[in-house]
C-alpha cells in the first residue's frame, strides 16, 4: 500500500506541460458538453414553472419570469396523466423484473460449459441481433397471440434481450466455478445455484441490466403506438407525443394542405401551450433521472464487465 | 473447421433472409382479420354489384357502440358523452363511441391496421392517397347504399360534390368534413394582410390601396425601426413577416394574388387562362416572385420566415414586432397572437394591435382593398372554396351496423346538426335549446365572451368531424352578429371574407371545384407519380431560394434551373393528366370560376 502511495506521488510530480494542456482541454470540452446538455433541461424546467400566457412572449432562459405551479396542477388534475403514469410505472417495474429474470436465466444457462449444443444455442440467439421478421410479421404474431390492446404486450415480447443476455453471460462466466461446484456438493440444483449463489454475487450486472430494461420500458413509445389503441393502456410517452403533436396541429394541417380549415377545426381544441408541454415532459423524465444516480456506480462497473481479465 | 461451417451457415441464413424480404409478398395487403360483410350491403370491389338502396334510417331502440379512429396524431381525443353536445347525440342516436388515434407515424399505423385487418368501425381519413389506400385494401363500405329518400345527405352534399368525392373505382366511401353547399357564395376566410397599429400610426397611417403602397409602408417601418422605433416589448420591428412554412408558400400566395394571379393548384401550379402549368413557367408568377425577392434584398424580410416554428412565430406577433404580415388571422382563436399582444401592450401602456386590411369594423383600414392589387385595374381573386371540403369520415367493413353510423354522421353535417356544432348541446352553458320567434337560438352567454371551459362543457366545436362548412359558418356569423361582444375572427370572416352576392367585393371567397381531385389523378406509386413528387419537392426546395436570391442574375438562373429540372422530369405528362381532370371538373360544374361568364365579382353588370 505504501508502495502504491509512493508511486502515485511520483506520478503527480511527473506531470509535464502537455499533461496540463490535455487536462485543461478536457475540462473545457466537458464544461461545454455539460452546459449544452444541462441548459435545455433547465430551460424546459423554467418554462414549465412559468405562466402560460407569459411563455408565449418567449425569452425565458433558466429562470421562470412569472413563476407558477399552475401548469403542474393542470397536468395532475388530468386523469389521463395518472393512468399513463400508472401504466408506465407498471410496465417499467414488471418489465424490468421479468426481463431481468428471464434474460438472466438464459444467460446463466448459456454460461454453463457443460450445456449440450451450447454453441448452437448461442449462435441461434445471435441471429435476431442481425435480422428481424419485419414490422408486419411481428404485428401478425402479436395479433395472433392475442396481445393487441393487452398490457402484456409490453412485457412478453421484451422478456429476452440478446445484448443484455451477452453482458450477463460474460459476467456469469467470470464467477469462479468453485462456487457452483461447492453448491453441487451440498445438493443444490441449477435453480438454487442461479438464484441463491450467482444472483447475490452479480449485483453490478443485475443493476446494470435492470437499468437498461427500466430505461427501455420507461422510454418506449413504439409498442404502444403500434399495438395499443385503448387509451387506458397508453403510457406517459404516448401522452407526451400526443401533447406535442396536438400543439403542432396547425402547422401539420397547413403542411397537409388543410390550412383553410385550421381556424374552425381548431376552435374546439385546448391549445397545449409550451408551458404545459414542458411540464408534461419534466414529469415524464424526473423519475428515471432521480433513480439513475443510485444505480450509476453499478452501471459504470457493469459496462466494463469482462473487459479486464484477472 | 467448425467456425467455418458456422460462418457458412450464417451466410446462408442471411441470403435466405434477403430473398424472403425481397419477395413478391410485400405488396399484397390482404386483410388477416375479420372481414364480415356490413349488414347494410356489399363491400367495396370493382366487380361487386351495387347494393340495394336503404329504405330509411335505422331505428335507435337498441344501444350501439362503435369505434372511431382518427388518422391524425394531433387529434385531441375527447370522452363521448362528457359534454352537452355528445351527450345529446348519444341520447338521440343511442350510440356510444370509443376513439383512438396514432401516437406518431400515421401512415405506418394505418397500413398495419389495413394489413392486419384490425379495423375500427369508422375512421376519419385524408382524401386522396390515404383514402385510396384503404379502398384498395377493401377495408371500406361504399355509403350510397345507406342513402334513402328524404335523407338530408343528398341536399347537404350536392350530386356534383358526391361525384368529386368518389374514388378511382367510381364508388363513394366518404362523408365529407367541411363540405360546401352548391352556389357561388362561400363563407369564411383565413389569410389576409395584417397591419401593426402602432407602426402604422407611427408611419402616418398611409393609404394601403396597392401592393406598392404596402411596399412603401414596409420600407417606412424599416426606416422607423432603424431610427429607434421599438415594439411595445422593446424588441426590434420586423418590416414584413409571414406564416412560418419552410417553402415560403404563404409569401408567394400573398404576392401572386396582388398581381391578379388565380389560386394556385397543389402549391406549385398555376391555372392562368384555363391552362395548368408549373408556377415558374408562368410569367405573372415569376413577376410576383421577383417582387418578393426585391423586398428581401431591401431587407424587409429575412429567411427566419422559412425556419421559424409555431412558437417562434407566436413570440414575434405577441411581442408586437411584425409591422406588416400576410398571415392566417383566424389563428388568434388558437394561439391568441392578437389577444396577448393587445393585453400585454395595454399593461405596458403602449397599446398595439393587429388589424386586417379591409376590415369594415376598423375605420383606419376599412376603405382599403382586402388584397392590394399592383394597379387599379388588376382584379385580385379571393380564395377558392372547393365543395368536398377537407377530409372524410368512412365506415369500415368491420362495422356491424353501418346504417346507424351513417345516420349519425349525416345528421352532424345537416343544418340542424350544424347549429349544435356551433352552440353545443342544449344542456350546456351556452344555449338552452330554445329559439326566438325568428328561429334564432337564444344564447345564455354573449358569443364573444364564451370561455374555453364553457365551450368544452357545451361541446361546441368539439365534434366538428364531420361538420358542414357553410351551415356552420352561417350559424356562427348569425350568433356573433347578435352578440353584444363580438368575436374578432368571426366578424372578419363574416363581413370581409365571405362572399356576398348582393354586394360582391373583389377578393372575397368563392366556390369552385375546378381544382378538386387533382392530387388524386396520378398514382403516387407509378413513375409519373414519382416524377410529380420530385418536381414538387424541387419546387419546395428552390422557390425559397429564388425569393431569397442575392441578385437578379442569381434569381434568373435559379428560375431557369427549376424550369429545366421540371421539364426533364415528365412535367408535360403530369400537366396532360391534370389538364384532363381540370377540364372534366369545369365541364361537370358547368363553369370556369375565372371566366367572364361566371363573373364572380359582378364586374360585367
Amino acid at each position: 500500500m505504501t508502495g502504491i502511495k509512493e508511486s502515485k506521488h511520483r506520478m503527480k510530480e511527473k506531470k509535464v506541460v502537455s499533461d496540463y494542456v490535455i487536462i485543461i482541454s478536457m475540462v473545457v470540452i466537458m464544461t461545454v458538453v455539460f452546459v449544452t446538455t444541462l441548459y435545455p433541461f433547465l430551460n424546459s424546467l423554467a418554462i414549465s414553472l412559468n405562466h402560460a400566457d407569459d411563455t408565449i412572449l418567449g425569452g425565458i432562459t433558466i429562470f421562470p419570469r412569472v413563476p407558477t405551479i399552475a401548469n403542474y396542477k393542470q397536468i395532475f388534475t388530468n386523469p389521463t396523466i395518472w393512468k399513463a403514469y400508472g401504466i408506465t410505472f407498471a410496465r417499467t417495474i414488471l418489465g424490468a423484473a421479468s426481463g431481468l429474470v428471464v434474460t438472466g436465466a438464459l444467460a446463466f444457462g448459456l454460461s454453463r460449459k457443460n450445456l449440450v449444443f451450447r454453441k448452437f444455442y448461442t449462435f441461434f440467439c445471435l441471429i435476431p441481433m442481425y435480422f428481424g421478421g419485419g414490422l408486419i410479421p411481428t404485428y401478425f404474431l402479436i395479433q395472433t397471440l392475442g396481445l393487441r390492446n393487452n398490457f402484456l404486450v409490453y412485457i412478453i415480447p421484451n422478456l429476452v434481450n440478446i445484448w443484455n443476455m451477452i453482458l450477463m453471460r460474460s459476467y456469469f462466466q467470470s464467477v469462479p466455478d468453485a462456487l457452483e461446484e461447492s453448491s453441487r456438493i451440498d445438493g443444490a440444483n441449477y435453480v438454487t445455484i442461479f438464484f441463491k449463489i450467482y444472483w447475490p454475487v452479480s449485483t453490478p450486472i443485475i443493476a446494470t441490466i435492470a437499468l437498461y430494461f427500466g430505461v427501455f420500458h420507461w422510454n418506449d413509445w413504439f409498442m404502444p403506438n403500434i399495438y395499443i389503441t385503448n387509451q387506458d393502456l397508453k403510457p406517459m410517452t404516448s401522452v407526451l407525443l400526443s401533447i406535442i403533436s396536438e400543439a403542432a396541429f396547425a402547422e401539420r394541417m397547413a403542411a397537409a394542405g388543410a390550412g383553410a380549415f385550421v381556424g374552425d377545426a381548431a376552435k374546439g381544441k385546448q391549445t397545449n401551450v409550451r408551458s404545459i408541454t414542458m411540464a408534461t415532459m419534466i414529469t415524464s423524465i424526473v423519475p428515471i433521472v432521480a433513480i439513475y444516480p443510485f444505480l450509476q456506480r453499478y452501471f459504470l462497473k457493469g459496462i466494463m464487465v469482462g473487459s479486464i481479465k484477472g | 473447421m467448425s467456425k467455418k461451417i458456422l460462418a457458412l451457415l450464417l451466410a446462408l441464413v442471411m441470403i435466405v433472409g434477403v430473398f424472403a424480404a425481397c419477395g413478391d409478398g410485400g405488396n399484397n395487403s390482404s386483410g388477416g382479420g375479420d372481414n364480415s360483410t356490413a349488414s347494410g350491403g356489399d363491400n367495396s370491389g370493382e366487380d361487386s354489384e351495387p347494393a340495394a338502396k336503404s329504405t330509411g334510417a335505422d331505428p335507435t331502440d337498441e344501444h350501439y357502440d362503435f369505434t372511431l379512429y382518427y388518422y391524425y396524431d394531433w387529434q385531441q381525443l375527447k370522452e363521448w358523452g362528457a359534454d352537452a353536445f355528445s351527450k345529446f347525440m348519444a341520447d338521440k342516436f343511442n350510440v356510444g363511441i370509443t376513439f383512438s388515434k396514432p401516437d406518431a407515424d400515421s401512415d405506418s399505423k394505418l397500413q398495419l391496421m389495413l394489413t392486419g385487418g384490425d379495423l375500427p368501425d369508422a375512421m376519419v381519413l385524408d382524401r386522396g392517397r390515404v383514402l385510396e389506400n384503404a379502398v384498395q385494401a377493401k377495408a371500406l363500405v361504399e355509403i350510397e347504399q345507406f342513402m334513402y329518400d328524404g335523407c338530408t345527405f343528398e341536399e347537404d352534399v350536392g350530386p356534383d360534390t358526391r361525384e368529386l368525392l368518389k374514388c378511382r373505382d367510381g364508388k363513394l366511401y366518404g362523408i365529407p368534413n367541411w363540405p360546401r353547399a352548391p352556389g357561388i357564395a362561400s363563407t369564411g376566410g383565413n389569410e389576409q394582410w395584417i397591419v401593426n397599429t402602432k407602426v402604422y400610426e407611427a408611419a402616418g397611417k398611409p393609404a394601403l390601396n396597392t401592393l406598392e403602397d404596402l411596399h412603401q409602408y414596409a420600407l417606412k417601418a424599416k426606416e422607423l425601426s432603424e431610427g429607434g422605433l421599438k415594439a411595445y416589448s422593446g424588441m426590434d420591428i420586423i418590416p414584413f413577416y409571414s406564416t412560418n412554412e419552410g417553402t415560403g408558400f404563404r409569401i408567394t400566395k400573398g404576392f401572386y394574388r396582388s398581381f391578379g394571379g388565380r389560386n394556385v393548384a397543389e402549391s406549385w401550379f398555376t391555372q392562368e387562362d384555363g391552362k395548368l402549368d408549373l408556377c415558374v413557367n408562368t410569367p405573372l408568377y415569376v413577376e410576383a416572385l421577383r417582387e418578393a425577392n426585391k423586398w428581401y434584398r431591401e431587407g424587409l424580410w429575412t429567411q427566419d420566415i422559412y425556419t421559424d416554428n409555431g412558437d417562434q412565430l407566436t413570440e414575434k406577433f405577441t411581442n408586437g414586432r411584425p409591422a406588416l404580415a400576410f398571415y392566417d388571422f383566424s389563428q388568434d382563436d388558437t394561439n391568441n397572437f392578437r389577444r396577448v399582444c393587445v393585453e400585454k401592450s395595454t399593461e405596458a401602456d403602449d397599446v398595439t394591435s393587429y388589424e386586417v386590411i379591409g376590415d369594415p369594423s376598423y375605420a383606419d383600414l376599412a376603405s382599403f382593398p382586402q388584397f392590394a392589387p399592383v394597379s387599379a385595374d388588376t382584379i385580385t381573386y379571393g380564395d377558392e372554396a372547393g365543395s368536398p371540403g377537407w377530409n372524410v369520415n368512412v365506415i369500415t367493413t368491420k362495422a356491424k351496423n353501418p346504417q346507424r353510423i351513417f345516420d349519425l354522421f349525416t345528421w352532424m353535417i345537416s343544418k340542424e346538426g350544424s347549429e349544435y356544432q356551433v352552440l353545443g348541446g342544449p344542456d350546456g352553458p351556452i344555449w338552452n335549446g330554445e329559439h326566438d320567434d325568428e328561429g334564432n337560438a337564444i344564447l345564455e352567454i354573449d358569443y364573444g365572451k364564451i370561455t374555453s371551459k364553457e365551450q368544452d362543457a357545451a361541446g361546441a366545436w368539439l365534434w366538428t368531424q364531420p361538420a358542414h362548412a357553410d351551415y356552420v359558418d352561417a350559424f356562427k356569423f348569425g350568433v356573433n352578429e347578435r352578440s353584444g361582444v363580438k368575436n374578432w375572427v368571426v366578424s372578419i370572416q363574416a363581413n370581409l371574407c365571405t362572399y356576398d352576392e348582393e354586394n360582391p367585393q373583389v377578393g372575397q371567397k368563392f366556390r369552385t371545384d375546378q381544382l378538386t381531385g387533382l392530387n388524386n389523378v396520378i398514382d403516387s406509386t407509378t413513375d409519373l407519380g414519382i416524377a410529380l413528387k420530385t418536381i414538387q419537392d424541387q419546387c419546395a426546395a428552390e422557390i425559397p431560394k429564388i425569393m431569397a436570391a442575392e441578385s437578379e442574375e442569381q434569381f434568373d438562373k435559379l428560375v431557369a434551373d427549376l424550369q429545366d429540372f421540371a421539364s426533364k422530369n415528365k412535367l408535360a405528362d403530369v400537366l396532360t393528366e391534370w389538364q384532363k381532370k381540370y377540364d372534366e371538373n369545369i365541364k361537370m360544374q358547368g363553369f370556369d370560376a375565372y371566366s367572364a361568364e361566371y363573373d364572380v365579382y359582378k364586374l360585367n353588370k
